[in-house]
């Protein structure tokens, strides 16, 4: 691409020829303010605030839609621009309710952030607002129309990004709102993006509504685990240390600026049963007594061990390693949930993969396809010593080609972090609590072979380790106890 | 550059060293103490200031900050909306505030408190709650913080701030 | 059956046991009272109104808090010296009963079987004075055994803090007491009383020897551990010193241990510098038309009322001074009360000699 030269407030830059002056403004750290603009949505260039002063232009230019020229001399500050803003802004909040203390956005509001920077300190509109419909858009969006400012980002997203197109504009001058078109719901998998987007509190999340304040949160960047996408995702916890919601980052290499609304909305598993303590034979024991029952156990003959693609990479790595120290005749096998069909939209594609690291365990465990491991297994029929079970799947329910492998088990070495459908199954000996995906670190590698490392986000909320650490403990017995072998 | 060491150990006396400059007549003790006794003597016989507490209340300014309560619109709704502003400006983190959608029928309101609590033992009274609040929704009475026998008892929740 | 009573009083063993009672039960009856008036007294300086809930004026607010210390845990520190540890508070309160068997407190004339010219004293001793002071400054050890046996350092800088005390100010006391008994020509308590008596004006010692008074005070405001000189416990620097380690009732021995040598310290200065139990002969010339219990009766109440005024002072002046610092208590004591006593000594060696002022 063709590089052209401008200067942006005195500062020479080069940028492509094809942006606008406003995406060259914002690569190079300078802000200008913008509602209806999105880096990855089409330009409307309908809000009027990203206002900008160009040298030798009568007036100031919307820099969302003006692309940049060799020698184009750009100033985002200045009096006329000042003016121009400041009018705009006027314009914005002459029908806004100003519901600041009961609306979700306040905090996070790009009306509130421009009209401190750019807006008047008082309004000089007395006649009366505009009052605009209140509607439930979907089973996760609920509009609020007296806050809308129309810029059609949402309208955009739904015909660009999702494609349903539920969303347009109806009636006309200060009347027009946002509305669902007859006869349709913005019901689809991305439609929590809408509120991601929407630049003030008209879309707002029925499952985040009046949860909290912005400010009480505190975030975290983490990776989405629930596809092999692998979404960049920011994780934001109040001070009980309870995920209050996951909204998308941008990364342009992975989910650009959006995410699923599964992804968003599957965090109960952190906080709803979880097995809080090791487990021997169903009785709660210390982790000193769970993991030397577990080193009895796990240096049976013809055992096997059984990792699921939710693991991360440095969970299989080390309890590979540990197994072939500890028993050197161990098969390891892998399993995960069910592989669907992609759901591909215009702009965004939902992995079909329910499981975040089957790439990562080709390359650690060498297992290619996670299901078929599982059935190879299951169509053995000897007796397996001691099965060694690294779960670690959300919500996880048993299929039959498990119930059978659990079935030869003479004993079952479980690591989850929930008291679910395995634990209940009954021959579990020794149950090692883990940590969800928010509460430890690792990496996995998504479909498209990227290496994503994340952060535990949280405090963890049970006695869990993450599987490195029991496999360095169980380490650590080995040499307490002695070598048995 | 050479360092004297003889000249290093000398410092200058530190104040309570130097020799005292209190008069002679002060220095023999025996009349400043008569006079500090009798000074205490003056105060033996004033009246004693002692407020009965639980019998006898104080008499507190009009400005006084006293507990919290929650004020009502003109058709009895609480006029809170639940912003959390005022748990947020508290220092002492003594506000704790659940939301809840408001009812349909209360007109031009979207949210209301399900929970409203103030801890008055973590509470310092110092109104900043008051300053925040934008609806006007919370204000200091001039009572005196009530004691109790329980923890629980202090705090306040929404039905007796709404009514205190 | 009255005749009866007095005969068998007249029996010097029942009498003595007598009087062992009384004696006991003055100090002890007077303990929770000093208690209550300290903390109406202290109350009323700093304009509170004090104890006022339990009893009438908050009367039985000792009791209660008595009962209160009663019904405390039993309580040993670690590492405790056991025998020590229980004898300590004892050891701190014995002393004040025992000096105070010495004190004469009354004079009931004609009932010369109940001591010499009817002196009505536990122990009626022609060295009185030396034993009481022998006796008094026993009360040391007990806070030196507490300070001690708690095994822990607040305790032993507060013992430590009394024994050097008690050394140091119990010297100033005997040579202003030498200069009284070399005035005085006596070391018969009740004497030194009588001798005191007058006839128009009251010839007391606080007027003949006010040296004598000023340092014998000051050493006895050391010796009963109170403010200026009440280091050994110091709360702001030891934590309430030698019984920090005590509660209950143990703790409450001291208390009763401190208010008892108060009270016999001030017994012993209404003896020695306010005439004791006497008045001017001129202003009594009526009680002789009594019988003898009642002029014992209102001897015994000159004698009370000279002790609580002298109670009074002992907290007002608590209640007014700030603590000394231990350096200034150790140098008030060495470099200034000590050369001061030994003048004192001399010049009263002088007066008797060439003054012709205290002419026996």
């Amino acid at each position: 691409m063709k590089q052209v030269n401008l200067k942006i407030d005195g500062k020479d830059v080069t940028v492509p020829a094809d942006w606008t002056v406003i995406k060259a403004c914002h690569q190079n750290d300078v802000d200008v303010p913008h509602y209806c603009y999105h880096p990855d949505l089409s330009i409307a260039g309908n809000c009027r605030i990203c206002m900008v002063g160009v040298k030798g232009m009568p007036r100031p230019v919307v820099a969302c839609a003006q692309p940049v020229a060799e020698g184009m001399e750009v100033s985002t500050t200045g009096k006329d621009v000042e003016e121009a803003r400041k009018g705009v802004m006027e314009f914005l909040l002459i029908n806004h309710p100003l519901d600041c203390p009961e609306c979700d956005q306040s905090g996070e509001c790009k009306l509130q952030d421009y009209s401190y920077d750019h807006g008047r300190d008082h309004g000089r509109f007395h006649e009366e607002k505009v009052r605009k419909s209140k509607a439930t858009m979907g089973p996760h969006v609920k509009y609020w129309g007296s806050r809308c400012i129309v810029c059609t980002r949402c309208v955009r997203f739904t015909e660009e990004v999702s494609g349903g197109g539920e969303l347009g504009v109806i009636y006309r001058g200060d009347r027009s709102e946002i509305a669902l078109f007859p006869g349709k719901n913005l019901d689809n998998p991305l439609s929590m993006n809408n509120v991601d987007i929407c630049p003030v509190g008209a879309l707002v999340s029925s499952d985040f509504l009046f949860q909290s304040r912005v400010w009480h949160l505190h975030s975290n960047p983490s990776v989405c685990a629930d596809c092999s996408v692998g979404c960049n995702s920011r994780v934001d916890l109040d001070a009980k240390n309870q995920i209050k919601r996951i909204v998308p980052r941008q990364n342009d290499a992975v989910n650009k600026s959006w995410m699923c609304d599964h992804g968003r909305l599957s965090f109960d598993y952190v906080h709803e049963n979880r097995l809080q303590k090791p487990k021997v034979h169903g009785k709660d024991a210390t982790w000193k007594e769970a993991r030397r029952a577990a080193l009895d156990l796990l240096s049976a003959p013809g055992s096997v061990a059984l990792i699921s693609a939710w693991n991360t990479n440095e969970a299989m790595q080390s309890i590979k390693n540990f197994l072939s120290s500890e028993n050197p005749s161990t098969r390891i096998f892998g399993y995960g949930n069910t592989v669907e069909a992609d759901l591909v939209f215009p702009g965004f594609t939902i992995s079909g993969d329910k499981n975040p690291n089957c790439a990562g365990m080709k390359q650690v465990l060498g297992i290619g396809d996670a299901n078929a491991s599982l059935k190879a297994l299951a169509a053995e029929k000897d007796s397996i010593g001691c099965l060694l079970l690294v779960n670690n799947i959300p919500n996880f329910q048993i299929t039959a080609e498990l119930k059978s492998i659990l079935d030869r088990s003479q004993n079952v070495v479980l690591l989850d972090f929930a008291t679910g459908d395995l634990l209940r199954y009954g021959n579990v000996a020794v149950a090692l609590p883990t940590l969800t995906t928010f509460e430890k670190s690792g990496s996995f590698v998504n479909r498209t072979g990227l290496t994503q490392t994340f952060d535990a986000v949280m405090e963890p909320v049970t006695y869990g380790m993450p599987e490195t650490e029991i496999v360095a403990a169980l380490r650590g017995d080995r040499v307490a106890v002695g070598n048995q072998r | 550059m050479s360092v004297d060491m003889k000249k290093m150990d000398v410092h200058p006396p530190r104040p309570e060293m130097r020799p005292s400059r209190l008069s002679w007549i002060t220095r023999i003790y025996i009349p400043m103490i008569l006079k500090g006794m009798l000074i205490s003597l003056r105060e033996f016989m004033r009246k004693p200031v002692t407020i009965q507490y639980p019998e006898q209340k104080p008499k507190v300014s009009e400005r006084f900050r006293g507990e919290h309560r929650l004020t009502k619109d003109a058709e009895g709704h609480m006029k809170c909306v639940a912003c959390y502003m005022c748990a947020t400006a508290c220092p002492a983190h003594c506000i704790n505030i659940e939301a809840q959608a408001a009812p349909p029928e209360w007109d031009g309101r979207d949210k209301i408190p399900s929970v409203f609590e103030i801890d008055m033992l973590k509470c310092i009274y110092c109104g900043y709650c008051v300053e925040a609040c934008p609806k006007e929704a919370i204000e200091m009475t001039n009572k005196v913080p009530k004691v109790y026998q329980t923890r629980q008892e202090f705090i306040y929740g929404l039905n007796k701030l709404l009514n205190n | 059956m009255i005749s009866m009573v007095l005969t068998l009083l007249r029996n010097p063993l029942v009498l003595a046991v007598i009087k062992m009672f009384v004696a006991i039960g003055v100090v002890m009856s007077a303990v929770p009272m000093l208690v209550w008036l300290e903390r109406k007294l202290s109350a009323r300086f700093q304009r509170r109104i004090g104890p006022n809930r339990v009893g009438p004026m908050g009367l039985l607010q000792s009791i209660a808090d008595a009962i209160k210390l009663m019904w405390k845990e039993d309580f040993f520190p670690r590492n405790t010296d056991r025998l020590i540890f229980l004898a300590a508070p004892i050891m701190a309160f014995l002393p004040g009963i025992i000096s105070f068997s010495l004190i004469p407190v009354g004079q009931a004339e004609g009932a010369e079987w109940l001591g010499p010219n009817g002196v009505m004293a536990v122990s009626y001793l022609e060295m009185g004075l030396l034993v009481m002071m022998a006796v008094s400054s026993l009360a040391s050890y007990g806070l030196a055994f507490g300070g001690w046996a708690s095994n822990s350092q607040y305790p032993l800088l507060g013992g430590i803090r009394s024994s050097a005390q008690l050394i140091s100010y119990e010297i100033v006391m005997g040579m202003a007491v030498i200069a009284l008994a070399m005035k005085s020509g006596t070391l018969n308590l009740s004497e030194i009383a009588t001798q005191q008596q007058g006839w128009y004006l009251p010839h007391w010692n606080l007027f003949l020897q006010p040296l004598t008074f000023l340092l014998f005070l000051i050493a006895a405001f050391a010796e009963t551990n109170r403010a200026p000189f009440d280091l050994p416990e110091a709360e702001q620097e030891l934590v309430g010193g030698y019984h920090t380690e005590y509660t209950g009732m143990r703790y409450a021995w001291f208390m009763l241990g401190e208010y008892a040598g108060l009270w016999t310290m001030c017994s012993v200065i209404a003896t020695l510098f306010l005439g004791g139990w006497t008045l001017p002969a001129a202003w009594m010339g009526w009680v002789g038309h009594f019988p003898w219990f009642v002029a014992a009766l209102i001897s015994f109440g000159i004698f009370i009322a000279k002790v609580v005024a002298l109670v009074f002072f002992f907290m007002w002046v608590r209640w007014t001074l700030p603590r000394f610092r231990w350096d200034q208590l150790m140098k008030l004591g060495w470099t200034i009360l000590i050369p001061l006593a030994l003048a004192n000594i001399l010049i009263t060696a002088l007066l008797m000699e060439y003054g012709g002022l205290y002419v026996r």
